[in-house]
């Protein structure tokens, strides 16, 4: 004989883990059923004896399969689209069940750092916006857009930006750091969207020490000379 | 349509009617005409850059009955040259910034009806006179690459005008406008050193018109 071939319910599929290793095996479905061949006949493995087959086969090569112990053939092997068994059944990772809990919080820290990248917006006050915008040209405002807190600071985000007074910022992924710093260490830039749960068009405005804020897109005023005169504080 | 109607729907809708015949307006119409146009002045103001010129009452309602016969005019076609010329009058006040500015307030939209006119019939006396009354109107006709203004030193004189025309030169891009020998340093001095960000075309334009 050949090859030994068993057939087990599809219910059963995910008992073929135990056996997926195994070199030369290949599988095929037939309606509710799994064929699995290519094992060798003489097998006395213990993961094979204890899997749910509802038939074992041992087949010629002929392709004539026998029932165990029979000298005349049962039937033949019907043609099906056979896959290796390392294919057929993927690996999936498991889920640890209980993960820990960290038991302690990361302070967000930012450092000076030689390179800087092009400033993409810049805090200023209101009454320097307005100067500005008042004899502007319209070609510089109309790529600008703000937004305004309580307190009469302005938050101008667009390149190029308005040269007036101010702190400015640089524009990585939707975080605006100061101009010249980066975090400690840089990697956590990538967690930080995350973490915070950022929409796409909310900006993270972080501070050199480390404090941050979240400014939603819908705060920020498409630039014009109307919009920022007719724009008050109180 | 009144001339009121006609104003108001140009102002907040973008397009208008106007009557099938000439008549004369009716004087409570444009007493409100005049409200309208003030108060399109008092909300334009708001855009425009610097320290923007006082009303010009007059020139705003010369400008706003100008357009309205100018569109009845290539409504009736029938009309001719006698009745454009004794219809569509120049105006006689003084030429002084607020009257460039308030009559801009309506004729900014003349260059589309110019268009208009002379996609119909090039050669239509209407389009040479609407084409004549344009080109002294440079803050009208900035935005527009067709029309070719007589003398810039009104608008020139005036800085808040100045810089609105140079902002709408460049919004227009328009190359032969900006190239002028008065304007191509305010042009320069408004894309700074950004021009080839705001407008990358602008310096290899420049080099071929070197």
């Amino acid at each position: 004989m050949k090859e030994m071939i068993i057939v087990l319910s599809m219910a059963d599929i995910l008992a073929l883990g135990s056996i997926r290793t195994w070199p030369g095996l290949r599988v095929a479905i037939a309606g509710d059923d799994i064929w699995v061949r290519g094992i060798p006949p003489d097998t006395t493995q213990v993961q094979l004896r204890n899997l749910p087959a509802k038939r074992t086969f041992l087949a010629d090569m002929q392709e004539r399969l026998f029932l165990p112990g029979k000298h005349t053939p049962h039937d033949t092997l019907k043609k099906m689209s056979w896959e290796a068994i390392v294919t057929f059944i993927k690996v999936e990772l498991p889920v640890s069940a209980m993960p820990a809990t960290p038991d302690s919080k990361y302070a967000v820290k930012l450092s000076p750092v030689a390179h800087t990248a092009e400033p993409f917006a810049i805090l200023t006050t209101l009454q320097h916006l307005k100067t500005y915008a008042d004899t502007a040209p319209l070609i510089r405002l109309q790529r600008l857009s703000f937004a305004v807190c309580e307190t009469g600071e302005v938050l101008v985000i667009g390149t190029p930006l308005p040269p007036v007074p101010g702190s400015v910022f640089t524009l990585q992924d939707h975080i605006l750091l100061p101009a010249g710093y980066d975090f400690d260490p840089p990697a956590i830039a990538q967690f930080i969207s995350s973490v915070t749960k950022t929409e796409s068009d909310t900006l993270l405005l972080f501070h050199t020490d480390g404090q941050w804020e979240k400014i939603p897109g819908t705060c920020f005023v498409r630039a014009s000379r109307s919009a920022i005169r007719l724009t008050n504080t109180f | 349509m009144t001339l009121t109607e006609f104003i108001s729907s140009l102002i907040n809708k973008g397009d208008v009617t106007v009557a099938p015949a000439i008549v004369p307006f009716d004087p409570e119409d444009l007493r409100i005409a005049g409200i309208h146009l003030k108060q399109y002045y008092d909300d334009d103001s708001t855009e425009m850059p610097g320290q923007v010129p006082s009303y010009d009452p007059a020139a705003a309602l010369w400008a706003a009955v100008y357009l309205y016969r100018a569109i009845q005019f290539i409504q009736i076609r029938r009309l001719g040259e006698t009745e454009i010329k004794a219809h569509l009058q120049p105006f006689t006040g003084a030429r002084t910034p607020a009257a460039a500015y308030s009559a801009d307030l309506i004729l900014r939209y003349l260059p589309g009806l110019f268009l208009l006119a002379k996609g119909l019939s090039p050669e239509d006396p209407l389009v040479k006179e609407l084409g004549t009354m344009a080109a002294q109107w440079p803050l009208s006709i900035a935005g527009s690459k067709d029309i070719v203004p007589d003398d810039l030193s009104l608008i020139l004189q005036h800085p808040s005008l100045k810089m609105a025309y140079i902002d709408r030169i460049i919004h227009a891009r328009d190359i032969r406008k900006c190239t002028h020998p008065a304007c191509l340093p305010l042009v320069q001095e408004a894309l700074g050193t950004h021009a080839a960000i705001l407008w990358p075309e602008f310096e290899i334009d420049l080099t071929a018109h070197i």
